[in-house]
């Protein structure tokens, strides 16, 4: 009987997160094309942008590492 | 487990019990009960099909309802000559119980109220399987968590709990996505409620609703209908549902309101599509939209209304009744008659139900009423906020200096919309 | 004839700026309330801090920040009133989802963060009058529970104004102490560095520039904007408002710089906590006040930083997101609320949780957002097709942009000082 409990409860967490995952997809295609005008000011900020996250997680890895040494 | 147990009379089970059942060929698991398909028949539905799922990805089996032998929470038995037959999809169009009705939303038609269904009741009569029932309560959603025995739990301990079951054939399905029930019984069965109810009860339906259901449902509703609903669902709701809605349904819809009411709908939208939206109106409306949006001043001028019923003081009381119905076309006020002379100088005001009572030769001028309660052109939306309170009239005439009728201004259009200055 | 004219005119004039003060006061709320709970327990704690080491030294410098709060914020307001929308789907909709996640993800986490910061505060000014922490975790919940269940955005705001207002305690604080206004004016009006420009100066101001905006002032002030239903007609108004404000937050910090000027000058000063039990054994009354304001921000704050996010989250995933709804209408949302609350409190409570490291945290993991919302504040604002007339002008653009670099720098230096603390000293 515990058994059968099991099996049904893992069987509606999947499908908990199927639905979420599902809604999830549903917002990516949703805001899939971006309604601003790529113009070079806008490329150019959204460059920056993406090496300024790397930079900023480089230096949090770095200083993971430094610290879990 | 005999064929038996299947024909005992009355046995009822709940579907998210016997859901996760496993399914017998004979000794042979083969898989575990997914799904129904039932089928509308009469008053309440059949199950015609059971959906076994089956392990590592094998495809579902669809075994139609007389090849199961057996049925219990633990346990489904059936009698097939071999698997491989079986294996199928439901056919589009089919109504699935755990896939389409399971925690989703219905619409209870007779408590006009949206409800989560937690779980369906079946009930078993002469080796067919009946829907009988849907459960939205406390109880139906415990159980669905997997909490049976809190839920059993709680009902020992208040005895007398009420079960918030509801008839099957008083609910109906709503569309999970748009174009699915495609030409369903129900969703036709569905309009032609809805036509019936009053536009803020659907608008208060509408407003429980998932976006996709809500424009599937809204697109069915008739040109007016929908613009009467329009004004009354809440204004978050209305920015999600005008934006999906084609702009020249849209325009359509603000035609068929007044100028306040149509403002009102589109403040609440962003500056872009309001310019689309204004273009495809009328530019005399369009105009006095763009001012009522753009200024602070709440004057009342741009609320009101010139489509009224005018008629001159000689004309006898059977005159006005017989061509009533052709001075009625097209006006967005009908309960009064606005006595004026050539040169429009508002002399009284009829109400429908004196003209009715009057003597068929009496003028109009010795039925009508010419103490008028008026507003003068220079009135604030709230002067005429605080005139309908005192009076509970269903329109005011706005009259300017030298007693020239401009029109009127309606009650609906200073008491439905979102007045921001008397909260 | 001539008298009764003028007096008609006075009465005319009477009656529109009459009516000019109503519309005012009827439009304002997200402006004041915003900038007040800019002033949360970590900004407190900021100020009381440069204000114990330098005196009134940095005043000056607290003066330069009131444009810089209402130029970044003023912007929120255009965008909110014109589009209607939160900051949130605006970024998911200009943007693309990438950018979308990673704000809304990113905007998540740094308000339950900052979240906890608040609930450290608020225990810990509570502590003071010996209250314990659960105490003060379980009341606090609730009463901020009750305030958004009312069901009206309205009501929400005048209560909220009302717990701003409690943030103004700070002002009759500093006359208790009875400060030399000579020497305020000496040392606090004229730009310089006390003691030289060094590192020790250069993080102080740092922290006054990074306690001074946040990424979930943005998202929270759109997102009040639109829930109030402001309009392109209202902007100006809420402009006020949002001027109105960011004058409020730097004369609060101005004053709590006054008081631990004052009184504390030259004391090393770790948490606004510890200086309201310093200045207890002071002043009793002035002590008193501090810890008062500290809870009300860490209060004030926690309000506005829980209902960012929900509302935020409301926007993407499509969740009847207003505090226009009642509970029923709008489980979701007010769930998340519930629980951003309930999980920020807990975390407060378990014995040696990482506190401070927490509080550390939050400094570095804010700088990771603030960039990327600053500069699609300003991509935004100059999209022409959705916000019209109402896009930047040239100025406001040099201005902004000016700004917005500057903070970047000071505020990812900060983050890293913070990382690695010997980089400065």
């Amino acid at each position: 009987m515990f058994k059968g409990m099991r099996v049904t409860l893992s069987q509606r967490t999947g499908e908990f997160f199927w639905r979420k995952f599902r809604k999830i997809r549903e917002i990516n295609k949703r805001y899939e094309k971006s309604s601003i005008k790529v113009t070079p000011t806008v490329k150019i900020a959204l460059l920056f942008l993406r090496i300024y996250l790397i930079l900023l997680v480089l230096i949090l890895v770095y200083k993971f590492i430094t610290l879990v040494r | 487990m005999t064929a038996i147990q299947k024909r005992k009379a009355g046995q009822t089970y709940f579907l998210t019990e016997i859901r996760g059942a496993k399914v017998y060929l004979g000794e042979k698991r083969i898989g575990k009960l997914k799904d129904m398909v039932i089928e509308e028949t009469g008053k309440i539905p059949i199950v015609t099909h059971i959906v076994v799922s089956r392990p590592f990805g094998d495809p579902a089996l669809l075994i139609p309802w007389d090849k199961v032998k057996s049925l219990s929470t633990k346990e489904v038995i059936v009698d097939i000559e071999s698997v491989k037959q079986y294996e199928g999809e439901p056919a589009g169009g089919s109504i699935l119980l755990a896939d389409h009705v399971l925690d989703k939303k219905v619409l209870d038609t007779e408590g006009r109220e949206v409800d989560v269904v937690y779980d369906v009741k079946l009930i078993m009569r002469y080796g067919k399987l009946y829907v009988s029932k849907v459960d939205f309560s406390w109880h139906g959603l415990l159980r669905r968590m997997g909490l049976r025995w809190l839920s059993d739990f709680i009902y020992n301990m208040t005895e007398k709990s009420k079960e918030e079951t509801i008839s099957w054939s008083y609910i109906e399905p709503l569309p999970t996505e748009l174009g699915s029930f495609k030409g369903n019984v129900k969703l036709k069965v569905l309009k032609e409620k809805l036509a019936d109810m009053p536009p803020v009860d659907v608008a208060d339906i509408l407003e429980e609703l998932d976006h996709d259901q809500r424009v599937a449902l809204f697109n069915q509703l008739e040109t007016e209908h929908a613009s009467d609903t329009l004004e009354e669902i809440d204004p978050n709701v209305q920015r999600a549902l005008i934006s999906s809605l084609d702009k020249g349904k849209v325009a359509q819809l603000l035609n068929e309101m007044t100028v306040g009411q149509a403002a009102d709908v589109l403040s609440v939208l962003p500056r872009d599509q309001v310019e689309d939206i204004l273009e495809l109106l009328d530019k005399d409306d369009a105009k006095k939209i763009r001012a009522i949006l753009e200024r602070q001043e709440e004057n009342i001028l741009n609320y009101v209304t010139e489509d009224i019923i005018k008629l001159p003081p000689d004309m006898t009381a059977d005159q006005a009744q017989e061509n009533f119905p052709h001075y009625a076309k097209g006006k967005d006020t009908v309960v009064y008659l606005y006595i004026v002379d050539p040169r429009d100088k508002l002399l009284g005001v009829i109400d429908l139900k004196e003209l009715l009572k009057a003597d068929d030769k009496a003028l109009l001028k010795d039925v009508m009423n010419d103490n008028v309660v008026s507003l003068s052109p220079d009135s604030t939306l709230k002067e005429a906020y605080e005139t309908f309170v005192r009076y509970s009239f269903r329109a005011i005439p706005v009259v300017d200096d030298n007693g020239k009728i401009l029109g009127v201004i309606l009650h609906r259009d200073v008491m439905n919309i979102k007045h921001r200055f008397w909260e | 004839m001539c008298a009764t004219n003028f007096f008609a005119r006075i009465y005319y004039n009477y009656r529109r700026i009459a009516k000019t003060i109503i519309l005012f006061l009827i439009i304002s709320g997200p402006g004041v309330i915003v900038m007040l709970a800019d002033n949360d327990a970590g900004g407190i704690t900021t100020y009381a801090a440069t204000g114990a080491k330098y005196g009134y030294g940095l005043i000056w410098f607290l003066v330069l920040l009131l444009p810089v709060a209402y130029y970044v914020q003023e912007m929120t307001v255009r965008l909110g009133a014109v589009t209607k929308r939160g900051h949130a789907e605006a970024i998911f909709s200009a943007f693309g989802p990438f950018w979308g996640w990673f704000s809304l993800l990113d905007l998540a986490l740094t308000d339950w963060l900052t979240l906890v910061t608040e609930f450290i505060g608020m225990t810990a000014a509570l502590s003071i009058f010996h209250v314990p922490p659960i105490v003060t975790i379980i009341v606090v919940s609730i009463v901020m529970l009750l305030m958004v269940l009312q069901g009206r955005y309205w009501t929400w705001e005048k209560i909220a104004l009302v717990f701003a207002a409690i943030n103004l305690i700070y002002v009759p604080g500093a006359f208790l102490v009875h400060p030399s206004v000579s020497s305020i004016l000496r040392q606090g009006a004229i730009p310089h560095f006390p003691g030289g420009f060094n590192n020790d100066i250069f993080f102080f101001l740092m922290a006054n520039i990074g306690t001074t905006i946040a990424p979930w002032m943005i998202f929270f002030q759109q997102s009040a904007v639109v829930d109030k239903g402001l309009q392109e007609k209202d902007i100006a108004w809420e402009k006020l408002d949002t001027f109105v404000g960011s004058v409020f937050t730097v004369v609060v910090a101005i004053f709590i710089i006054v008081v631990t000027g004052t009184v504390l000058k030259g004391m090393q000063v770790e948490s606004a906590a510890q200086a309201a039990i310093k200045l207890i054994s002071v002043n009793r009354y002035v002590g008193t006040f501090l810890a008062i304001g500290l809870f009300d921000a860490g209060f004030l704050g926690a309000i506005c930083i829980s209902l960012a996010s929900s509302w935020a989250l409301g926007e993407i995933f499509g969740w009847a997101h207003s505090l226009n709804f009642k509970i029923r209408e709008a489980p979701w949302f007010y769930g998340a609320y519930l629980l951003a609350l309930v999980t920020a409190g807990s975390v407060v409570l378990i014995p040696k949780a990482p506190l401070v490291l927490i509080t550390l945290f939050v400094q570095v993991i804010a700088v990771t957002l603030l960039p990327a919302t600053l500069v699609f504040l300003i991509l935004l604002l100059n999209n022409e097709e959705t916000m019209g007339k109402y896009k930047n002008t040239r100025w406001q653009n040099i201005i902004i942009s000016t700004i917005v670099v500057v903070i970047i720098i000071l505020s990812t230096l900060y983050a890293i000082s913070a990382l690695f603390p010997n980089l400065f000293k």
